[in-house]
């Protein structure tokens, strides 16, 4: 793999050209070789690797931007999402050759030594809002890491859709918040994460799976107000 | 980093980003740092001893610095450097690749204050109580010495931590635990530190609890 140093007066050319993919990696223009033929038989069972892969990336690549707060350093010899996927793919997943599922539970979008969310709950409320709560360390100071930023990941299994990535403005003594889920997670089994990182992004908790829910569409309420309003008929 | 060996006229020498200089032949030479692409086990093993002590000080990094911060050290040394050297060479048990931490061995703080006597630990109610004895008729204990204390939680990598708590007359901390659900191990350190924070002693390993709260 080649660097580019020198750009030319319309900048580097990205894609194919004959034998060398010229891309950008960890925001540093390189040439490569093209990948080779592929040799695989047509209707070979994929090997266990490649469907522990495919399973953790699509869940995790929606998530992106979570994970480059919570796992990229500059210090780090890899990119934080190669990082995520390498702690997930050996930790987070559970089953047998070639039923392999995702264990929720275990699944991390962040790693670090800042304090992670004690206690809390979480609950489903009317017009699938959702409740989160979280505690504190009795020795921990909220003067310290107070203003530390929450971090939520919300993920439907069913349909395996996230939801879109907003920018946190929720605060570590806030203790809880509300969210409203969006229509396309629901209904199906939504899995909720909460980690937090500090105002300067230099320090991360580890990730705390909250628990599930399981949200329907009678919840919403305009689903209900259609429900309760007289028909002309009546 | 770069060292002026003969003052700034001769140039820095060592490393400078990814650039080493040195004399080679009389010559100042600099060069671009090659990237190894192999180790030996000594290496890694080296490399695997870091790592342990990064994660082991990770969560108690604060503590250390107030703990060690008048600790004998050599010269431009950190108290966290103090800390990951003495826990490098002595905390570490096993070989490439089976080292792990010795938690009984781990030291977070050095200094001439006398050690707590007979230290105990009990888990109750979601406290933890830490106990020891004034012993007030030895040389160098203090009736102002007050207590840090150190809940260190492995699995999660978190610690609870009490920089200045109960006075060495009181014998009796207690640490109070979050809500959480779960079975954990937590080890446990002691040590004091006198009223002008200026002098500490020797970090007590107390034991590890079980928190198994369902």
């Amino acid at each position: 793999m080649g660097i580019i140093v020198k750009k030319g007066a319309i900048g580097t050319i990205n894609g194919k050209t004959g034998n060398v993919v010229t891309t950008k990696w960890k925001d540093i223009d390189v040439v490569k070789s093209a990948p080779g033929k592929n040799n695989k038989k047509k209707g070979a069972k994929p090997q266990p690797q490649n469907l522990k892969l495919g399973l953790m990336s699509k869940m995790l690549s929606k998530f992106k931007k979570q994970i480059k707060i919570g796992f990229d350093k500059k210090t780090n010899k890899l990119p934080g999402f190669q990082m995520a996927m390498e702690y997930n793919i050996e930790h987070a997943i559970k089953g047998e050759h070639p039923n392999f599922e995702i264990d929720y539970e275990k699944v991390i979008f962040s790693r670090g030594c800042g304090d992670i969310a004690w206690g809390g709950s979480l609950t489903l409320l009317e017009d699938n809002d959702f409740l989160l709560t979280w505690e504190t360390a009795p020795t921990s100071s909220l003067k310290k890491n107070g203003k530390d930023i929450l971090q939520v990941m919300v993920w439907e299994s069913t349909k395996g859709l996230s939801e879109k990535y907003k920018e946190s403005t929720v605060t570590r003594d806030a203790l809880s918040t509300v969210r409203a889920l969006q229509t396309t997670l629901v209904p199906g089994t939504v899995h909720v994460w909460i980690f937090f990182s500090s105002p300067d992004g230099k320090t991360v908790s580890n990730t705390r799976y909250m628990g599930s829910l399981q949200p329907t569409s009678e919840n919403f309420m305009f689903f209900k107000n259609e429900l309760q309003q007289p028909t002309q008929e009546e | 980093m770069g060292k002026y060996k003969n003052g700034q006229p001769g140039g820095p020498v060592g490393r400078w980003g990814d650039y080493v200089t040195y004399y080679r032949l009389g010559k100042l030479t600099t060069r671009r740092v090659s990237k190894p692409t192999k180790f030996t086990d000594a290496q890694l093993s080296n490399q695997m001893g870091t790592a342990l002590i990064t994660f082991l000080l990770g969560p108690v990094q604060d503590f250390v610095k107030v703990s060690m911060k008048n600790s004998p050290k050599d010269p431009g040394w950190s108290a966290y450097n103090l800390a990951s050297s003495v826990n490098k060479l002595g905390a570490i048990t096993g070989s490439y690749p089976n080292k792990a931490v010795d938690f009984k061995k781990v030291v977070l703080s050095i200094g001439d204050i006398p050690a707590p006597l007979n230290p105990q630990v009990s888990l109750t109610d979601n406290k933890i109580s830490f106990t020891w004895e004034a012993d007030l008729d030895t040389e160098g204990c203090d009736e102002n010495d007050q207590i840090m204390c150190v809940a260190y939680l492995p699995e999660t990598l978190q610690a609870f931590k009490i920089f200045h708590g109960a006075y060495r007359t009181e014998e009796r901390q207690i640490v109070p635990l979050p809500a959480y659900s779960g079975k954990m191990v937590i080890e446990t350190y002691l040590c004091f530190t006198s009223a002008d924070r200026e002098r500490v002693s020797n970090s007590v390993y107390t034991g590890p609890l079980v928190w198994d709260k369902q």
